[in-house]
Order: structure tokens, then sequence, then C-alpha cells
């Protein structure tokens, strides 16, 4: 243990080099990271442990973020405000060292109730030095599966400011309540516990690397990071979008009518404004999309062109300042319904996109096919139940510079349930899954495929399914030039229905999926000729398409098949 | 099928990307004879052929002496990095003609907006579907359509196709399909390498045993050649031992083996340097080490405990991507399990967006290379830094046969990262060295944390050429404090092979409640599993009463989805053993995660089983010299001084054993040097390793140190 009694945070009296700063900043990252692994394997539900559909974040005492993982968990750009708003309801000075603090507001954390976040303060010699925050999408949190809620209250249990542990002791009336109120008890409690043994890591982590480093706090180093941080993204900003101001939107279907994104950037020597002014009104219906949400892939989007490499912290989105009207669905009131929310949240990329299509040619995807969601509940034959969620993706855009990508998912990333796994676990058979060709738009660089996904029940019992995807009537825009890619569609038994809204299928009912493709990027002339006889070769394009797009004659078409 | 002779010598001889390494191993003396030659590229065997030739001859040696052969090469991993394999087809379920250009449907990057998935080995047109369909169970719903055959039969001989892989959805279930395919398949087109995805690896999830499957198929012709052509050509010279092959999970397979499933011998370099570090923690009274292997590109890790490396039956080839989990192919089967990271002598330091310095994970390789090699390069490396601080010998690098360039390191060091961040030469050169250790000390922290264990407890083994000189800052980084540098750390995978047992492991996906776990089947299923681990055993040429079977369960806690090996005792299964493998788990998990879930069933997810033969014995004669002292001194930088010092430098092959010194000191070898920081006390233990305990540290010193006591006027 250090008896130092310097007044810094750091023995050394001089300022850090570049070298020590990039080492010491390095090693807090790691300490996140180490807490990230003891969250997968400790947690019980798939969507943390394969959809890695978690967080693990590191903060300085008045709540601002100075870390998280960069090895496994997605909801590494989140922007959660949920350490602060914890404050205010208990401030830093009433806090002990084992205490810990949960809530699951969808207004501060990542835009539904499924979402919980817990936070423990971490003492180092008994002083506050920083705040653990670990956050999960647990598998359930009860509410209506029925219908199409219309408030907050009807998806699931709301957990206001608590402590889930009180001086380290488990907060057993809290517990009870969460296990009362879930339709998997044992395993939204054990996941809770992960969260929470990702903190009790963080704070023995931090611990060793203060003491490692001669450090009596973070404030030094966490000054340094933030600072850095801001002018890091500020300089890139700057290098990447010019100065001006930028308009783009996109559309989202909605429930009964479609909704807009509306966005306007104002890029100023690497600072940003993104206003959503303009964008429709919340809706009735779950897809609204709190504006910590909004906030979440406004600064995703910024990131990825203008410092995709640089790690996560308040200084990283300093520079970018988000605004949404209040009461539009992407910024709605409480206690407005949020459930659906990946169907508004994922467009506000795409309009961000749309706007800066000719600032910053270079950093750009054309738009994407996204995903479905789905949801799936019933009972296997020994009368079971069971209720699971998966994933079936659309195209990626075409890029600046090369195709997209066929079945990713962007923004948002998750993986597929593999065929055999999706069988063995629930009574569906899947009948095909494949690329759908021409799907991805035509240009210089086509836009990434989608695909077609049929599942027929095998269930004697009827099974529910509700597949939900944000946009499936309009076609996934090319860019500068290139064409749209494939719509997607929902069919029963061969007959059109709407998404989003549940289904019973019967046994031998058959569900057929098909998930939109994705935009080109620059016209179709463009394209390399022998690139255009691959796409025919392989089938990812018909020769009608390469005919129509490419304008490739039936002599040319002769010589790809000669080809094979 | 050549038979085991009892003889002399044995020997291992390892195809590596730069030397093709040789070690001759004389049982009666229990003397080592190490030769190294280049890699022949364009004709690997023929630099196999030159090697085992010179050594033979300069270890006076006949080849009918020697009577054990193990051998590991590059050949399937190159193909399936550099795309040069058979022309290979796939045969799907039908509807299912995407499933490998589908993959997960994931990203492993989500910022990168120029993300690249890898390619796959068989291009879209060159998958036919068959129309045939399992249930999960393994029951048919939709009969073999053998008109579908016929048609394939036809187009793979237009498309002119040498190899086929097949992957029926849930095969891995009930193989009968994809065999009736094969029997047709092979009638209508002879001399087509077909490999079933039942019989490479039946396990559950699609894409993954399709990708495995196809690089078994993509590689198998030439290995075939390869491997046919070898044996003939070491016959021809009088070497008459069967030919065994050193396989990614480090056990030997007999070449039959090798040329049906050479999908398991990808890894099998690396397999070796695990099973020698194993081999030497064990001699130097460290049974639980972590291998640390650093050459001119990569490093590579890997967790050794009660001697035994830990393994995985999954990993991915070709991951360009930054060394990026997920940017390979992925392929299921038997590996020594190791992570490894851009981390090299020949990894780029450069100055990121404002002022950070950033160190790999691109390399400069050995062509161009670090700048101090003269041949082109202008970029500073690890090696440039290590150079400029005395850690390497201008003179004496890899044995002389390189001369390094001090100015050209300085020059690149001064312009690229020294004078933009406004630091002394020597401040830039150590934060070089210091970056690169910190990055693998990053990357080995975050996978022991994956895998629950604590680093601090182990003991680091340092090999490889660039090891020995960042194994002590390494080892302090991690919390470790004893460091041992190998013997003839020149040649561990070579040596590695030496000691592998033959061997052969069987996995099947089985996945049951405990409790309700029905015995007769998996009594049936266990039975069948060793029948076959023991007949490939036995090819290798290990006489059946010397086989040894042991099994495993992988167990968990129903919804987990981490599961924990258990060993499953001999003899038939009933009631009491299924038991028993539950409360063996709830020990082992209480163990590892300090909690159990009372109340929470357990589920039965897969079993294992592994038939190998007896290890080899080698037990080394010391090979040491006489002298307990420095050859001479020269300045190295220590950090601890913040400047370069006179130091001690010790030639390792002088020092007898019995030897101690203290740090600060460097010992240099042919292939590397090691470098001793203050707190290092120094011994040649009785089997020739030199280990390093590393003392009291300061608590500044514990993370590794921070240069903040670097004198900024030296330079």
């Amino acid at each position: 243990m250090n008896d130092s009694s310097t007044t810094s945070g750091t023995r050394s009296a001089r300022p850090l080099d570049p070298i020590d700063f990039e080492i010491l900043w390095n090693r807090l990252v790691t300490v996140t990271d180490e807490a990230a692994y003891a969250v997968v394997r400790t947690s019980m539900s798939k969507v943390v442990v394969e959809g890695r559909d978690f967080g693990v974040h590191l903060h300085d005492p008045l709540g601002r973020q100075l870390a998280a993982d960069v090895s496994i968990a997605s909801k590494t750009g989140t922007t959660s405000i949920a350490v602060k708003e914890l404050l205010k309801v208990f401030p830093a000075a009433t806090l002990n060292p084992g205490d810990v603090l949960v809530t699951n507001n969808p207004w501060w954390i990542m835009g539904h109730l499924n979402d919980v976040a817990v936070v423990m303060p971490l003492f180092y010699k008994k002083r506050l030095v920083a705040f653990a925050e670990c956050m999960a999408h647990m598998a359930d949190i009860g509410g209506s599966l029925s219908g199409s809620p219309r408030e907050v209250f009807e998806e699931g249990l709301i957990i206001p400011p608590l402590k889930a542990a009180i001086g380290g002791q488990e907060n057993e009336t809290f517990f009870a309540m969460l296990e009362a109120n879930v339709r998997v008890p044992r395993q939204i409690a054990s996941d809770v516990r992960a969260l929470m043994t990702g903190c009790h890591v963080m704070e023995a982590k931090l611990g060793e690397y203060l003491n490692a480093h001669a450090m009596d706090n973070l404030d030094d180093i966490g000054g340094a990071i933030l600072s850095r941080s801001e002018a890091i993204m500020r300089q890139s900003i700057a290098e990447t979008i010019p100065n001006g101001t930028y308009h783009g939107e996109t559309s989202v279907d909605g429930f009964d009518e479609p909704l807009t994104v509306r966005v306007r950037l104002d890029v100023e020597d690497g600072r940003v404004k993104v206003d959503f002014a303009g964008s429709s009104p919340q809706s009735t219906q779950g897809i609204n999309c709190t504006f910590v949400y909004t906030h979440v892939w406004a600064t995703y989007t910024l990131k990825c062109i203008a410092a995709p490499g640089l790690p996560n912290n308040d200084g990283t989105f300093a520079p970018i300042e988000v605004v949404a009207p209040e009461g539009s669905f992407l910024n709605p009131r409480f206690p407005a319904p949020v459930k659906m929310k990946p169907s508004s949240g994922h467009y506000v990329p795409i309009a961000i996109l749309d706007a800066l299509v000719d600032a910053v040619p270079k950093r750009m995807l054309a738009e994407s096919g996204n995903k479905f969601l789905v949801y799936v509940a019933g009972q296997h034959s020994n009368s079971k139940p069971f209720s699971d969620l998966m994933f079936v993706m659309g195209g990626m855009g075409a890029r600046a510079t090369k195709d997209g990508l066929n079945c990713i998912s962007f923004p948002a990333n998750s993986s597929n349930l593999p065929v055999e796994v999706l069988e063995s676990v629930m009574p569906l058979r899947v009948q095909r899954k494949a690329l759908r060709p021409d799907s991805g738009g035509a240009g210089k660089y086509r836009g990434g495929l989608g695909q077609v996904f049929e599942v027929v029940s095998t269930s004697p019992a009827p099974l529910t399914i509700r597949a939900e995807h944000g946009k499936l009537k309009t076609a996934p825009r090319g860019f500068r030039g290139g064409k749209d890619g494939a719509a997607g569609s929902v069919t029963l038994n061969g007959k059109s229905i709407p998404d989003k809204l549940p289904v019973i299928l019967s046994e031998g009912d058959s569900l057929r999926l098909e998930i939109p493709g994705s935009g080109g990027m620059y016209a179709p002339e463009g394209r390399d000729k022998a690139a255009v006889m691959h796409d025919l070769e392989t089938g990812l394009i018909t020769p009608a398409a390469a005919a129509r797009d490419y304008g490739l004659g039936a002599a040319d078409a002769g010589q790809g098949k000669s080809d094979k | 099928m050549k038979q085991e002779k009892s003889g002399r010598f044995a020997l291992g001889v390892d195809i590596g990307g730069t030397f093709t390494d040789l070690a001759l191993l004389d049982k009666q003396e229990r003397r080592l004879h190490v030769g190294k030659v280049l890699t022949t590229y364009a004709d690997l065997a023929r630099g196999v052929l030159d090697g085992v030739t010179d050594l033979v001859a300069n270890a006076q040696v006949h080849p009918e002496q020697i009577d054990r052969l193990v051998h590991g090469t590059t050949l399937a991993t190159n193909a399936l990095i550099q795309r040069k394999g058979a022309r290979t087809a796939l045969l799907v379920t039908k509807g299912f003609r995407d499933l490998l250009e589908m993959g997960r449907e994931s990203r492993f990057d989500i910022y990168d907006l120029e993300l690249e998935l890898p390619m796959p080995l068989v291009p879209r047109h060159l998958v036919y579907e068959i129309g045939e369909r399992l249930d999960q169970t393994g029951a048919v719903v939709t009969p073999l359509d053998l008109g579908d055959v016929e048609e394939v039969a036809a187009a793979l001989k237009r498309d002119a196709i040498e190899a086929v892989a097949v992957c029926f959805l849930h095969a891995f279930r009930n193989p009968q399909h994809e065999r009736s395919i094969r029997d047709a398949l092979g009638k209508a087109v002879p001399d087509l390498a077909i490999s079933l995805s039942s019989e490479v690896m039946p396990d559950i999830r699609e894409y993954e045993r399709a990708s495995t499957t196809v690089a078994n198929a993509y590689v198998q012709p030439a290995v075939k050649r390869y491997l046919r052509r070898l044996s003939q050509a070491l016959e021809e010279r009088g070497l008459n031992a069967a030919l065994n092959i050193m396989a990614s999970d480090g056990g030997t397979m007999s070449m039959d083996v090798a040329e049906r499933y050479p999908v398991r011998i990808v890894e099998s370099g690396p397999a070796g340097g695990a099973i020698a570090s194993a081999h030497f923690g064990r001699l130097g009274s460290s049974p639980d080490v972590i291998g640390f292997d650093m050459g001119g590109t990569t490093a590579k890790f890997c967790v050794i405990e009660n001697a035994q490396p830990a393994r995985s039956t999954a990993f991915e080839v070709g991951r360009a991507y930054r060394f990026a989990k997920g940017s390979g192919l992925p392929i299921k089967a038997p590996v020594v399990e190791m992570i490894e990271i851009g981390a090299g002598g020949g990894s780029i330091a450069r100055i990121e967006s404002l002022a950070l310095l950033k160190v790999g994970p691109d390399s400069a390789g050995s062509s161009p290379g670090p700048s101090c090699y003269g041949l082109g390069g202008t970029q500073p490396t690890v090696t440039d830094a290590d150079l400029v601080l005395g850690y390497l010998d201008p003179e004496g690098f890899l044995g002389g046969r390189l001369k390094l360039d001090r100015q050209r390191a300085e020059k690149a060091i001064l312009e690229n990262v020294a004078t933009p961040l406004g630091l002394s030469l020597l401040r830039a050169a150590w934060g070089i060295h210091e970056i690169v250790n910190d990055n693998m000390a990053r990357a080995a922290k975050v996978h022991c944390m994956e895998r629950g264990k604590d680093p601090r407890r182990f003991a680091l083994i340092a090999y490889g050429g660039a090891g020995p000189v960042h194994g002590y800052r390494l080892a302090m980084a991690l919390g470790i404090q004893r460091v041992i540098y190998p013997a003839r750390a020149g040649v561990m995978s070579a040596i590695g092979f030496l000691i592998a047992p033959t061997s052969f492991e069987l996995v099947r996906s089985f996945s049951s409640p405990l409790e309700t776990a029905d015995t007769t089947r998996i009594n049936e299923l266990l039975s069948e599993m060793e029948s076959e681990g023991r007949l490939h055993v036995r090819s290798g040429g290990v006489a059946a009463q010397d086989i040894t079977v042991t099994r495993e369960a992988a167990v968990r806690y129903a919804g987990q989805s981490f599961d924990i090996n258990v060993p499953v005792p001999q003899g038939t299964i009933g009631a009491g053993e299924v038991a028993r493998v539950g409360q063996e788990f709830l020990h082992h998990y209480q163990l590892r995660y300090h909690r159990i879930n009372p109340g929470v069933p357990l589920e039965i997810v897969s079993w294992r089983v592994l038939a190998r033969g007896p290890s080899p014995d080698v037990e080394l004669a010391v090979a040491g010299g006489s002298t307990a002292e420095p050859k001479r001194t020269r300045q190295v930088f220590m950090p601890e001084d913040g400047r370069m010092i006179d130091c001690d430098v010790y030639a390792r092959s002088d020092l007898r054993p019995g030897t101690t010194f203290k740090g600060p000191a460097v010992v240099e070898e042919d292939e590397s040097t090691a470098v001793i920081g203050r707190h290092g006390a120094a011994e040649i233990d009785s089997a020739g390793n030199l280990v390093v305990t590393i003392g009291q540290q300061t608590s500044a010193a514990m993370g590794g140190t921070l240069a903040q006591t670097v004198d900024e006027n030296v330079s």
C-alpha cells in the first residue's frame, strides 16, 4: 500500500507523458474487460451469453463514463445516464461500500424495461473513487404478451431506483418483488446477480490497478482520458466532416402509418449538433424510442464515421450534442409504450448517413435491411412452456468502396440461431433459409442481399409468433445513384400478413419471412464487369437483373455460364 | 502398416513459417541433436529431406536406428490461409444452399463500416442441394433422393471437382444419408476425396460443422499427396520408421488418420510448443505455466495446468483482420487452446490520432523487416526498439547470421516516434517496448479471466525469437514471479513432438437432463466412441494393451452456456455413475465460481472420449557449459535506473547448471536473448533451464513499471 501523502493521483509530480498515458488508459479499459467476462460466465441467458446484449462501464464519482468494455459486450457505445440519475436519488455521500443500486428506467438506460442496470460505488482506501455500472437485456421482464401495449405500465415490471444490496447484503424484498413479476424468475434473478458479480470484479480489479500504479484515485487519469478523448473526437470530426448544415431523413413503417425520422446536423470545427426536429410525434404503440436510445444511435453513427477505433467514454461523445423534440417518437414522454424501440431507434443512423452522404463520401453506407426479431412462445410436446427470441438478418448496405454484406444487420449487431439448435429448442421446422437473389440494390457497389426464411410448425399445440421489423414495406434506399434493395414481407400459408403483431400457428402452418436486402452505392453503370459476371455466376443476381441493371447482354451472360 | 520398432533414436520434424526444425533424440545417451534448415515453400518435403540428411550425417546416425518419427507441417494451414487447396464442392440439404455464405450473420467489429467477412472456401455456385431431410432426433423426414445424386455427379465431373464435403442438417445424429451419398458418388466419380460432416466433426451447429468439413476436404488431396511422397522419400533414405503426424491437440496420429482428417493437423506447430512448455514446466517444478511464444509477427499464449495444456474444440484460421475473433473461418477440431495477438519483433510502432503511440498489430514481417535489418524497412518496430535499448547484440542476432544496423533503428524511432511526441530516443524506444508488453499482458489477462484463472499463480515459459527478450517485463505486468527460459528453445515444437503421445479425441453432442439420462444409449455411444478412438491409436503403432481411454461429460446448469468437463469413470455407466457426474460438476463449479445454484437442474451437453498411447520418455541429460561467469558487459537500458547501464552478458551455452546470478543481466543464445531486470534472481537448474525469480516488486512495478523515472537527458 502506498502511504504517499501527495495530493495528486499519481505519485509522479511531472505530467503523464503520452506513453504513460496510453498504458494507463489501456489498463483501465482492461478493468472493464475483466468484469465483462465475469458477467458472461455467470449469466443464465442466451441473450447475454450468445447475443452479448449487455454492457460494462466505469464512471467517475460524478457519474461521467471513463471506460467501457471493448472485448465482448455489445452495449459498449451506450450513453446511459443511469448513474447520474441514480445519484440524484441516492447522493454519493450517502452511499457505503457494498451498496448496489438498480433500476430499469427506459428513459435512463437503453430504451425499454428489459434493460436492467446495476450500479455500485467503488471505494479505495475508504474513499469513493468510481462507479461500476453493469447492464443487460433480461430474457423476460413480465408484462403483456398478447396485445400491443399502449403504456409502459403494460410492458412489464418497472424497477424504480432501489438498492439491490445494502452494505454487501442482498435486499431480499427487491429480489422477491423481481421474481414474482417475471416468467422465468430463477433465470432473471441469476442474471441480476451476474451483473452484481461484474461490479464486484470491477471493484477488485480497480483496486489492483490503483495499487499497482500508486494512485489514490482516478482524478488525474480520468480527467486526461475525458479531455484527450474529446480532443481526438473533435479533431476526427473536423478532419472527416466539413463544416456546414446537413439534412437527412428516412421513414419507418410504424403501425398504422409511416413515421419519419428527420435530422439536421450542424457541424462546426469538430462539434456536431444533431437535431431531430420535424420527426413524427410519439406513437400510441410501443415503437417509441426514448431519448437516451436516440442518443446512443446518433453518437454511434458519428463515431463510425469519424473515429471508429476510439474507446468509448463521455469525452468521446462530448463534441456531439443531440436534441429531439419532446413528444416526438424519438423523445417520447412517460408513460409512452417503448417495448419495440429497436423498430424505430435502428433508423436513427440511417437518417444521419442520409444527411452526410455527400459530405462524407468516403465513410458511407447505403440503407440496410436491418433484421427481424422473431419472438416464439408455446409448449413443447411434454407441455413444458417455452418462450424465446431469434434474429433473422437482412442485408447491410453497399459501402463507399465495396459491396454491402449479405445477411448482416446494421446498425444493431447480433447472431443468428443455427437451424439445428432452433429445431432442437422449439417445435418448428425450417424449410428454407436462403439468400434472396436480386435483393441487393444494383450499383457500382452492390447492396448486401437479404434472405428468405420459411418455417413450419410441428407442434400439435398452437404456437404464438411475433415477427418484428422496423421497415418492411418500403425498400432500403440506394445512395449516390445506387438502386434500392428489395423490400420485405411476412406471409402465413401464402397470404400476406402485417408484421409486429402476434400470429397463431397450428401444426403444419407455414410462416415465410422475406427480409429486405439493402441499397447500392453509385450508379450501376460504374460496376466492374467482372464483378457483374461473378454475381451472375454465383447466382446473387439473375440474368434478367444483369440485363436490366447492368446492361449485360445475352452474349455476356452466356459467357458467364460457359465459365462453369 | 509399418510397425513401431525398438530403436535408439526418435526424430521430430516441425515445418515452421521460416525454418524447418529438427530434433533427434538419442534415447540411450539422453542427448538431443538439433537441426534447422530454411523452409522450402515450393516443395516442403525437400527441406525436410535435406534437413534429415544433414542431421543424421552430423549426428553420425544410421537412419535405420530411428524408430519413431513425428512430423508437423504447415501445409494444411498454408493451403487454407492462401486459398491454395483443392477445387472443392459442398453438398447440403435442399433449401440450405447458402449455409456457408450466411455464416452466423454477425459482425465482429460494430464500428467498422468497411468490415469484410471471410470468403467461404467453396463459392456459392459449387454448392449443390440434395433432396433429403432429417429432423432434430435424426429421424428421416424426407428420404435421400438418389436422382439428385446422379445429377450432382455429372456436375462434379463437369466442374472438375477434386474434393467434396457433405453436410446435411442433423447428420451428426444420423449419418446414414451422408454415407449413402458417399457410396453413390464414390462409384460415379472415382478419385474424388469425400469428407462427411458426420465423421469429420459430428457436432451440432450446421455452419461450424460445414465450415470444418469443407476445410477438411479442401486440404485433403494436397496433404495426402505430400505425406505419401514424404514417407516414400524417407523410406528411400533408409528411414523406415512409421511416419506419425502431430495433431493440433498435442497428440500424434498415424499417417492414415491424418490423411482422413487433415483438419486436425492445422495447429500442429503451436501444439508442439505447448507440449514442450508443459514438459519444461514440469521439469522446472512448475506444473502450472503460461506458455509464451513471441516471434516476428505474433505472440501466442497457452495456459497449462498440471502439465496439461488447456484444450478446446474450436478455433479459427486465416484471421487476417486485426486478429479479431470472428474474422476467420471457424474450425471445430480438438486443439490446444491458444490466443494469438499481433505482437512480435516486427510489430510496427506508429502515432495515431493526437499523439497516442500504438504498436502492432501490423508487422514489417521478415521482408522488408525491421529498419535495423537494412532490407528496406523504414518504420520503427519492436526489434528496432529492443536493439536501441541494448537488449539485442547487433553482431549476435540469429547467431550472427543477420547483422543489425543500430543507426537505422535510431533513425526510424527518432523520426516516427520520439520527435513527433517530443520524447528522447530512449524514452520512445522504451515506450515501444513497454506498450507491446502491455498489449500482450492485456490479451493474456483477458484470456485468463475468460477461463476463470488468475495469472499470478502461474510461471511463464518464454520462447520464440522475441519471447525471452520480453518475458521478464511481461511477467511483471501480469504479476507473475517466475520465468522459465527453456534450454533449446529454438526447436521447442520439434521437441514437443517427441514427447507427444499417439492419441485420438472424439466429441459427440448428446443433450439430456442429467436426472433422466438414458444410460443404455450413453453406454452404446461411449463404447462406439471408444472403439473408434482405439482403432485410430492402434493405427499409430500402439499396442492394444498400451492404450488408455479417458472419458468426460460436458455438464452445465440447464440454461447456461458454459459447461464444465467432468471426468467419467471407466466401465458401464449406471444411475450411480450419472449421479456422481452431477456431484463432480457441483464440486468443480463451486471451485471455479465460488457459488452453486441450489435447485437448478443439470444437463449433459456432450461426451468426450480420448484414447491415447503412452507418453514417450524424454529425459535429457543436462547439456551445460563449465563456467558461471559473464563473458562481457554491455550497455543496456534498465527502466528502474532510467538510463543505459553496464550490464553483465552471459553466454547460455557456457553456463554450468547450478549457476546463480542476479539481474540486471542479459543471457545470449543463438535464437534469442533473455533480458533480466534488476529484481530478477537467475539460476540454471539441473535440467539446463534458465529460471528467473522476480523478487520483491515495488507497488509501481507490479503493473509493469511506468517509465516515470526515465532520465530525459539521456539520448
